[in-house]
Parts: C-alpha cells; sequence; structure tokens
C-alpha cells in the first residue's frame, strides 16, 4: 500500500492485542465498558480535539434457556436463543427455505413450499437479519437459523435491528440457533416427512446505556469534516478479534500515526468515531447520524473500518456508494489497494448504512470473500488475525479517508 | 534445516501452480512431472527418474442433477469412484452419513437417491450400497458457488491389482454446490422427493509415473519422504499439495549439501487424489528396498494461512521422536493421531506396508476452498509452511542418522 497513511504493525498488533485481551465486548457487558475506557484514553492520548462520548440507548439482550426438539424421532438438538425473536415456545410444522446471503437468495423458492403461516421456517445463512423480517410479514410461528459455522459450533447472530430503540422491534416470533452438524438430523427427518418440531426460547431484553466515542483531528480549513469510524462491540460470545477489533486496532493505530506526525495535517477535520451497538443493528451510528443531523451536511465523506482483515489474505472488497464508487475506486487503485470486487453500500450490514442512508459518500475496505470460518462465534480469536492484512487494509481506508479530507470540493 | 526459508519455499511454490491443474490426465500433471524431473537433477540427487504405473483414471462427461418434476437443474460435477449411469428415484437425506443416521431411516433408503453431508463420503457410500441406495448426492460445503469434488470409493479399492469392475461403487453420483444443496434439500422436504441423478465419465486404463530420487548415504537403511504432485480436478492445488511438494524440494535442497548416514528416498507421487495410485505402485515396485526403509515422511497440504491445530499422525514407533523433534524445531503437535486412523494420505500405503510413518499435519477447521478452483496461494501462509517443512526436514535428518531414531 503506497498511499498517503502508513501504519506500524507493531502499534496496530499492540491495539488488536489489547482489545482481545479485554475480551468480550457487547453491548451491556464488562468488557464493553473497558473497551469504551482503552478507546476514549487511546484518543486522549494521541492529543485529538473533542474527544468526547455521545449517549446511545439500546434494547440489549440476556440469553436464557433454549430448546430445539423433533419429537417423532426423540431428537434434541443443542440450541441457543435467536437474539432479537419474542420469548416463547411453539411446536408446529417445519418447512425448510434452504439458505443464501440474500432474502431473495432465501426465498426464492418460495413458491415451491407449504404455506409459512403457522409453520415453523427453518433455514441457513450467515445474515439472517437479511430475510426475518419478511418471515414475520408471512406468518411464521418460530424459526430455527443452521448456522454455517464447523464442527457444529452455533454462531451468536441476532435475527434483526432489534437494538433501535426508536426504530427496531423485536420479531413477534420466537427462534432458536442450531449447528449445521446437528441440523442434519433435522433436515433428514424434513425430508422423511416427519416435519413436527417445537422450539422454546426464553430471555430477557434489558435496555442498556452505551456510548459512541469520538474525537477530532482538526484540518487546516474549518467547516467540513471526515468521518472515519470503527465499532468498538462484538457479538454476545467470542473476543470477536476479526470482528471488530482488526478495524479498531487500524482506526486506533492512524490516530498514532497522525500524533507522531507521520501523516500530514489534511485540509478537513478527519472526525474518529468509534460507534456502539453495531451488532444489535448499526445503534451507534444510526444514533450519531439522528442527534448529528443538522451537521451530515457538512460531513464530506465517511470511511468504515469493520472487520477488515483474519488470517486469509481473502478479496479486495470495497463497498461503496454509488456517489463514491469511480473516485474511490481509482484512489484505492493508485494506492496500491485495487479492489477485486465492489459491493453496494446501500445493502451494506456495517455502520456506514446510515451514512449512506443520510446522502453521505461512504466506503468501506475489508478482505471478503471467503467468510471468517468462525464468524460470530468463541472462534474468532487473536491467533486467526495476521496484524500485516490488518495494517495494509487499514492503510488503504485510511489513506482513502485523509485524500477525501483533502480532496477539493467534489 | 534452516536452509529452509519462504523465499526457498514461494519458489518453488510458484513453479508448480504455474503448471495450472495437474488431476490424473491433464496436462498441468505431465508439465509438473517435468518440471520436478529437472528439479531433483538440478538439485543433485542420484538415479533421477520417472516411474510410470498404471491407473484407473476418472474423465469426467455429461453429468446433471435434476428435480424429478423438472425446474432448474442442481449445479453439480460427478462423484468419483461412482459408474457412469442414470437413475430417477425418490431421494432421502442421511445427514451425516454414519451408521447410526441410516439405521434411523431405516426401509426409506432402499431403491432411494441418498443425499449426504458426509465428512467421508467413502465410508456413506459403502453404507448407502449395502442399505440399497441406488444413487449418491454429496453436499458440497465450498462458497461462492465452487464445488469441492470427491471421491466415493475407499482405499482398499484403489488397488492396481483389481479391476475397474471391482474398484468402482456400482451406483451413480454427483457432488452438488452448497446453495444448490440447500435447495434440493428443501424440495424434498416439502414432498418433491424425486431427483434425476445423470453422471457421464469414463474410467481409463491410463498411465502416470512417479517422480524418484535418492540422496545416498553410507549406510542400507533408506529414509523415504515424499509429496503427491497431483490435483482434484480443478484449481491450481496450491495447498492440496502444491505445499507439500515445495515443501519436498526445499527439504531436497537443505538436505542434499549434506551427507548422511541413511540413504533418503525422495518421491514426488503421482495420482493420489484418485486412490493414492502412486504409493500404492512405488511400494509395489521397490519391494526390496521397503524392506530396507526405516522410515517414512509425507509432506501433504501444509501451510493453509488458518492455524487450525497441529496433528501429528504417526505410527506409535514414530511418535516420541517425530513429536520430540518437531517441537525443538518449533512445531508443538496439539494432536495426536494414529496412522492407521487416517490411512487416505500416501503414507497410508507405506504404512500397510509396514514402514513407520509419520506426518505432520495441519489440521484447518475448514479450507473453504479444499478441492476447489479456488485453491490458491493467496491463502497459504509461508511461515506455517516453513514451520512444517523444517521439522520434517529436522526428523528426516534424525532418522538418517541416528541410531535409536528407528528401529
Amino acid at each position: 500500500v503506497t498511499g498517503p497513511v502508513s501504519l506500524l504493525d507493531a502499534a496496530v498488533g499492540r491495539h488488536l492485542d489489547a482489545l482481545c485481551e479485554i475480551g468480550n465486548r457487547f453491548v451491556g457487558t464488562r468488557g464493553e465498558a473497558q473497551a469504551r475506557e482503552y478507546v476514549l484514553a487511546c484518543l486522549r492520548q494521541c492529543g485529538l480535539e473533542r474527544v468526547h462520548t455521545e449517549p446511545v440507548t439500546v434494547r440489549g439482550y440476556a440469553a436464557g434457556d433454549a430448546a430445539c426438539e423433533l419429537p417423532a424421532w426423540s431428537l434434541t438438538l443443542a440450541a441457543d436463543g435467536f437474539q432479537g425473536t419474542a420469548v416463547g415456545e411453539v411446536q408446529a410444522e417445519a418447512v425448510f427455505l434452504g439458505g443464501g446471503q440474500s432474502a431473495a437468495e432465501i426465498l426464492a423458492h418460495e413458491s415451491r413450499l407449504p404455506s409459512l403461516r403457522g409453520r415453523i421456517a427453518v433455514f441457513q445463512s450467515y445474515w439472517p437479519w437479511e430475510v426475518t423480517a419478511q418471515l414475520a410479514e408471512r406468518g411464521v410461528a418460530g424459526v430455527v437459523l443452521i448456522s454455517e459455522l464447523p464442527d457444529d459450533r452455533i454462531a451468536a447472530l441476532p435475527a434483526g435491528w432489534y437494538g433501535d430503540l426508536r426504530g427496531g422491534e423485536v420479531l413477534p416470533y420466537p427462534g432458536v440457533v442450531v449447528g449445521a452438524g446437528s441440523a442434519r438430523g433435522l433436515l433428514s427427518a424434513l425430508a422423511a416427512g416427519e416435519t413436527s418440531v417445537r422450539l422454546r426460547h426464553d430471555a430477557s431484553y434489558p435496555r442498556v446505556e452505551t456510548a459512541n466515542l469520538l474525537g477530532e483531528v482538526p484540518g487546516d480549513e474549518r467547516g467540513e469534516h471526515v468521518v472515519v469510524a470503527a465499532h468498538y462491540d462484538t457479538f454476545r460470545v467470542g473476543d470477536g478479534a476479526h470482528d471488530n477489533a482488526s478495524g479498531l486496532a487500524g482506526l486506533l493505530a492512524f490516530a498514532d500515526a497522525l500524533a507522531a506526525g507521520t501523516v500530514a495535517r489534511t485540509r478537513r477535520t478527519l472526525q474518529f468515531a468509534s460507534f456502539a451497538a453495531e451488532e444489535l443493528g448499526l445503534c451507534g451510528a444510526r444514533e450519531y447520524c439522528r442527534a448529528n443531523a443538522a451537521s451530515l451536511s457538512s460531513c464530506a465523506a465517511m470511511v468504515n473500518l469493520d472487520a477488515i482483515a483474519w488470517q486469509v489474505s481473502g478479496r479486495r472488497c470495497l463497498v461503496v456508494s454509488a456517489d463514491l464508487e469511480e473516485y474511490a475506486t481509482e484512489r484505492l487503485r493508485a494506492d496500491g489497494w485495487a479492489p477485486e470486487l465492489i459491493m453496494d453500500g446501500r445493502t451494506a450490514g456495517s455502520d456506514m448504512a446510515p451514512f449512506v442512508a443520510a446522502g453521505v459518500p461512504s466506503a468501506w475496505c475489508w478482505l471478503h470473500p471467503p467468510q471468517h470460518v468462525y464468524f460470530a462465534s468463541e472462534g474468532d480469536t487473536r491467533e486467526l488475525v495476521d496484524v500485516k492484512l490488518v495494517s495494509r487494509t487499514a492503510e488503504a481506508a485510511c489513506g482513502l479517508a485523509v485524500a477525501l479530507a483533502n480532496e477539493p470540493r467534489r | 534445516v534452516t536452509a529452509i526459508t519462504t523465499a526457498a519455499l514461494r519458489r518453488h511454490l510458484a513453479a508448480i501452480t504455474a503448471c495450472g491443474n495437474r488431476f490424473g490426465g491433464s496436462e498441468g500433471e505431465a508439465a509438473c512431472r517435468d518440471h520436478l524431473l529437472g528439479a531433483f537433477a538440478a538439485i543433485g540427487l542420484d538415479g533421477v527418474a520417472r516411474e510410470d504405473f498404471g491407473y484407473l483414471g476418472y474423465r469426467p462427461g455429461d453429468t446433471h442433477c435434476v428435480p424429478g418434476g423438472g425446474g432448474d437443474e442442481y449445479a453439480c460435477v460427478g462423484l468419483q469412484g461412482t459408474v457412469a449411469a442414470t437413475v430417477e428415484a425418490e431421494a432421502v437425506f442421511v445427514g451425516a452419513g454414519g451408521e447410526e443416521d441410516f439405521e434411523r431411516l431405516g426401509a426409506l433408503i432402499k431403491g432411494r437417491v441418498a443425499i449426504s453431508a458426509a465428512a467421508n463420503p467413502a465410508a456413506c457410500a459403502r453404507i448407502a450400497v449395502r442399505r440399497g441406495a441406488v444413487a449418491l448426492i454429496q453436499l458440497s460445503t465450498a462458497p461462492e458457488g465452487h464445488i469441492s469434488h470427491a471421491v466415493a470409493t475407499a482405499r482398499e479399492h484403489a488397488s492396481p491389482r483389481q479391476r475397474a469392475g471391482d474398484w468402482l461403487l456400482a451406483i451413480p453420483g454427483v457432488s452438488v454446490e452448497a446453495a444448490a444443496g440447500k435447495r434440493l434439500l428443501s424440495a424434498i422436504a416439502a414432498g418433491c422427493s424425486r431427483v434425476r441423478v445423470e453422471h457421464g465419465c469414463k474410467y481409463l486404463e491410463s498411465s502416470a509415473a512417479n517422480v524418484v530420487g535418492m540422496h545416498a548415504g553410507a549406510s542400507e537403511r533408506v529414509v523415504v519422504v515424499g509429496a503427491h504432485y497431483d490435483t482434484q480436478a480443478t484449481g491450481p492445488g496450491a495447498w492440496d499439495n502444491g505445499s507439500g511438494v515445495a515443501a519436498l524440494l526445499a527439504l531436497a535442497e537443505a538436505i542434499a549439501a549434506e551427507p548422511t548416514r541413511d540413504s533418503i528416498r525422495f518421491v514426488a507421487f503421482g495420482v493420489e487424489e484418485q486412490g493414492m495410485w502412486g504409493s500404492m505402485a512405488f511400494v509395489a515396485a521397490h519391494s526390496e528396498e521397503v524392506t530396507r526403509t526405516t522410515a517414512m515422511v509425507n509432506l501433504d497440504t501444509v501451510g493453509a494461512a488458518m492455524n487450525g491445530s497441529r496433528l501429528l499422525c504417526s505410527s506409535p514407533a514414530l511418535r516420541a521422536l517425530a513429536c520430540e523433534t518437531a517441537i525443538a524445531n518449533g512445531w508443538r503437535p496439539d494432536r495426536f493421531v494414529d496412522a492407521t486412523d487416517m490411512p487416505w494420505f500416501d503414507h497410508g500405503s507405506f504404512e500397510l506396508a509396514g514402514v513407520p510413518v509419520a506426518c505432520l499435519l495441519q489440521d484447518v477447521p475448514k479450507h473453504p476452498y479444499y478441492h476447489t478452483a479456488g485453491d490458491a496461494t493467496r491463502y497459504l501462509d509461508m511461515r506455517l509452511m516453513s514451520s512444517a517443512a523444517r521439522a520434517s526436514a529436522a526428523l528426516v535428518g534424525r532418522l538418517a542418522n541416528e541410531d535409536a531414531a528407528a528401529s
């Protein structure tokens, strides 16, 4: 990477280690509070201005019991609660939808299946929130999500963006998540005509006060700013080394580089943001866009660092809003990080989405696919993250932010 | 050992993957064989030669998997080791394909197509045939539209001495792409359970070769080091097994520079993927040498860019030495497995012949592109690869020089 930002692997590694040492950072946990303190301390230490927090109130999740049974075969599957679905118990005929990574894929063959109304929908996905609202519209009685992870691991994925008190809702049906290995027994039964499934989900959704973390490196010309962001929370389990200690370590190492003077002062202000509660539905980023709606018109661009790299050198993927695609692609190519895959920023399941919706040109650089083998599970460990890959990806993203901060008004 | 550098590994790997796909019978296989002959000679090994052997080669043909009532096909490739035939029947899902999974379905298997998500397709296939299934569908888990190639015959069937008819599974089979597989299961669960399996392929009496060379020692005894140079049917096979062959060449360079007490036999095996034909042929052709062989060290799939666990697969007689040597060279095993429990590698052919074996395996949770076109160099970690290569080299050095090493 040959752009305007060069990061020290040692700095990235130090932040990565520190965040992983804190451990799980799910909303409302002690680890989340520790991560908040760590990030604020780093931003202050780097001499950023206006280091402050902005409150975010969300609906959290406290897991209770979960069960998934196939009475006819006396089969009991190890199950976790599907966070974001209703608490409750249901027994009904189950329908296997298949799977995919979008609602269109998951529902593609719906017309050939029995009506979903009153039935339990079973499906497999890394990104279940893409389809859970449609399933509610169909009137499903319950949902069984099958993890994509190996070793029969159960991913701690949320069912939807329920965390946002002003927009999100807990889905009206109960749901559970099961491992792909034990789900084979379930699918075998469904294929053999034994379709009655019982599931139970117990949990609570406490109100949780959390906060976005902000700071600035003022530009030479006041007025406009560029937001560079990385969320600091994790899924319910695991150290979140990839998601999102990787992006956050890149962001903090960028602050280090600015403090050390290895990156020149920009024309526009660089606003550093570490958003809260991304994994519950981009809650922190949404709240930021809502609370700062007035100043978003002076936000020239947003650059997102989320799950940027792990141990496998995936494809250089640029997720970008249409208004920034050409510029960002050219810039990244010139900086030695030519995108191999470009995705539509409007559908991004990450903090850039509310910015795109608000009309802010936004970009996110990450190495993807392949998906992390242990996505959203305790397998997302420090050991499976390569610091060099994180550094180079962060350099590309932060270099883009610097270029955007220096660009004449476009 | 320190002569094995990541730069050397990278250089060898680039030359091997540049040959392209190296499935038995392909141009890439021939190109790689020629490259290895040149590389062995350049290293200065003695008696560098190609040793031809016959095998039954799989040649893919027109293959389909279609819903019985019509509709979009399920993307698939042939399941190797199953016969070319077309069958249409009701399908059932046998899950992991273990005996208990079949047991649960009871009478539902006979006369049906068995769909499986088995980790070991050969074991599942054997049970399915015994219980009267008429076709097999193996579900691939590879992402992004890739289809992982699989073989449905167990190794004991893959003997060059057996005739084709004895070796092939008597029912047709296909491997179905992951998303299509989910759609297939969805259709069956919804009652549309008829499916047509059309497996087009040929099994041809073919010829391939091992590439051999020797580092002559002072004693009569021999230590074998090997790696297979063929790949599955698609992709550059960077991990499987460009990595092992690169390690073999780097190891040969390091060892050829110094005299050893025992001779070291270097072998790049042909056609491992279709049933370990090369290693079986080597053992058969060198029966006298095998009696003088004290150990075999295998290099297969090293250095995937996923830590996974380090698995020391060995004969009981070699475990202590291999473990101690590996640890001393920075490769600490997480788990041990008896080689007889993992015979589906080239070392299995030697183990069967009574030679103690060892293989330093990296047991990754799930290489997403295993046996697909996506098995590229970018998904390898040269650091992990050199760590396994160095530990293997140190083990070979001790086996060839120390009295207590092998009995």
